[in-house]
């Protein structure tokens, strides 16, 4: 009808008949969705997108309609159930499943159709949501997600217990990973279904197979990644039970990294990834090689080391040895006994240079002594012949005195010793006059 | 079922000796690094310790995973590509 309007129309005259249009053929609609992009504005209205895996669909519930769920007593307009308001006005967070019921209309300013919600429920998925808290609660008052409880995983474990679907990919993932580490071990696969309404009861039972067994040193349970439907049975109570009471340690490694289920918080140790389950089961081979590698090389340095202490030991203790050898000590006499000599020879040569230098000085001595009395007795005589000389009775002779003695040879002092007529002789330097006393007269 | 068996103890005697193989050359390296060891031990010890080390860079060398499945309260070898 509208095809074969030909008048040209501006944008709100078509947007107006849209709105119509919308407005008479979905009057009251009841679509189920995932809440995304949940706001609340400051007025109080409430807008978010309803969505599912292909399509979305905006909603906006005004502050109005959502008074009428909230008030005690408030009725479903259609099938008159009075609203419990704790189901009816569900806590709104984006990825909560809803049911929502109102009008398809149009909010022009954006051309944009848009449903104008009177009331919210949430669906059952909502409900499982919320069951799953109270459950993971409980689960948590429990001791389920106790970190004390938790066990510590053996390295590089012998026999593990590998609870999975035996044709997904997690177990091809996890062998893949498994093959470059550890040093060999046993696996022993419990087939179970990963999903579905009997995946519960084979996953119990296979737990209690593993540990009625007793052989594993690890149980690992994996599944691949998958919708929150598909990993279902990993929240399932049973389940989480069969691990708490497991007596060998439990590894779980549920679908992809965001994924967290019960069965993981309630597992001794949680893998990201069935790959990771593997990773942390088993050191790699490169890096168990490297620590063997290690070892080896302390264990070279360390018997090298000792050896070479040894080698140290022996040398110092020849070397002593060789000190105390017949023939270095009779070397070492022989050094002694040269060194003696030596000093010996220095000795006596000090002792002779000594002696010498005290007969020299004696000599010098004795010859100065000597000297000088020599000059001394010269000097003596000197002096002596000098006096000797002085009382020489000739030497006034030279002078012209003359001697007077006797005949006798008696020297006349005194002209009393001589008489008249006595002949006496006059001694001259050159010679004798004999003379006669004529007149003696005195002075 | 008598080979499966001597895998297993085969296998098992490898597992056994690999950890404890390992934890006798670490055992060994620190009696040394200790260094209160006669020579004469020192190197029966040294000897002892490079055979440890050659045995577990063998065992990982030839190391598999062996997988079997426990179905029907059985145990049978199991391959991947039987999918």
């Amino acid at each position: 009808m509208l095809g074969h309007n030909l008048a040209i129309l501006s944008v709100s005259t078509l947007t107006e008949q849209l709105r119509r249009q919308l407005e008479k053929n979905f009057p009251f609609v009841w679509v189920r969705g995932e809440i995304a992009n949940y706001r609340m504005t400051a007025s109080g209205h409430i807008y978010f997108a309803l969505k599912d895996r292909d399509a979305q669909l905006q909603c906006v519930w005004f502050r109005g309609q959502q008074a009428v769920c909230r008030k005690e007593g408030g009725f479903d307009p259609l099938t008159g159930e009075v609203y419990d308001s704790s189901r009816h006005f569900p806590d709104f967070a984006d990825g909560l499943e809803v049911i929502c019921a109102g009008q398809i209309s149009v909010y022009a300013v954006r051309g944009q159709y848009q449903l104008v919600i009177e009331f919210v429920q949430a669906t059952g998925d909502g409900l499982q949501a919320l069951a799953f808290e109270q459950l993971k609660s409980r689960l948590a008052a429990a001791g389920y997600f106790a970190l004390e409880r938790k066990r510590q995983l053996r390295v590089n474990p012998e026999r593990i217990a590998l609870i999975t679907s035996p044709s997904g990919a997690a177990i091809h993932d996890f062998l893949k990973l498994a093959e470059p580490r550890g040093h060999g071990s046993r696996i022993r696969l419990f087939p179970v279904l990963v999903q579905g309404n009997d995946a519960a009861k084979e996953i119990v039972a296979a737990l209690k197979t593993a540990n009625e067994q007793s052989w594993a040193d690890v149980i690992v349970l994996i599944r691949g990644g998958g919708s929150s439907e598909d990993l279902r049975v990993f929240n399932d109570e049973s389940v989480a039970t069969a691990i708490f009471g497991s007596q060998i340690p439990v590894l779980a490694g549920i679908g992809h990294e965001v994924d967290v289920t019960l069965a993981d918080m309630t597992a001794d140790v949680r893998a990201a990834t069935p790959s990771h389950a593997a990773s942390l089961l088993w050191q790699s081979k490169r890096d168990m090689g490297q620590e063997i590698d290690e070892l080896d090389m302390r264990l070279q340095q360390t018997a090298m080391g000792a050896l070479k202490d040894a080698g140290d030991v022996v040398a110092s203790l020849s070397r002593n040895l060789q000190w105390f050898s017949p023939e270095q000590r009779l070397q070492r006499n022989e050094e002694t006994c040269a060194i003696l000599q030596d000093r010996l020879r220095t000795c006596i040569d000090k002792m002779i240079s000594q002696g010498e230098y005290s007969l020299d000085l004696v000599t010098q001595c004795l010859s100065n002594r000597i000297a000088r009395m020599v000059e001394y007795n010269d000097f003596c005589l000197d002096k002596i012949e000098t006096r000797l000389c002085a009382h020489d009775p000739h030497a006034p002779l030279r002078r012209g005195y003359a001697l007077v003695q006797t005949p006798q040879g008696e020297i006349i002092r005194s002209v009393v010793q001589a008489r008249l007529g006595q002949g006496v002789n006059l001694l001259l330097e050159d010679g004798v006059l004999g003379v006669r006393v004529e007149d003696v007269r005195t002075a | 079922m008598g080979d499966a068996m001597a895998e297993n103890a085969n296998n098992a005697g490898n597992f056994a000796s690999f950890e404890s193989t390992l934890a006798r050359l670490q055992e060994i390296v620190s009696t040394l690094e200790q260094g209160n060891v006669s020579l004469d031990t020192g190197m029966q010890l040294y000897k002892e310790g490079m055979v440890c080390a050659r045995q577990c860079r063998q065992i990982i060398q030839k190391a598999k995973h062996e997988i079997s499945v426990w179905q029907s309260g059985e145990e049978s070898p199991f391959s991947l590509s039987t999918d």
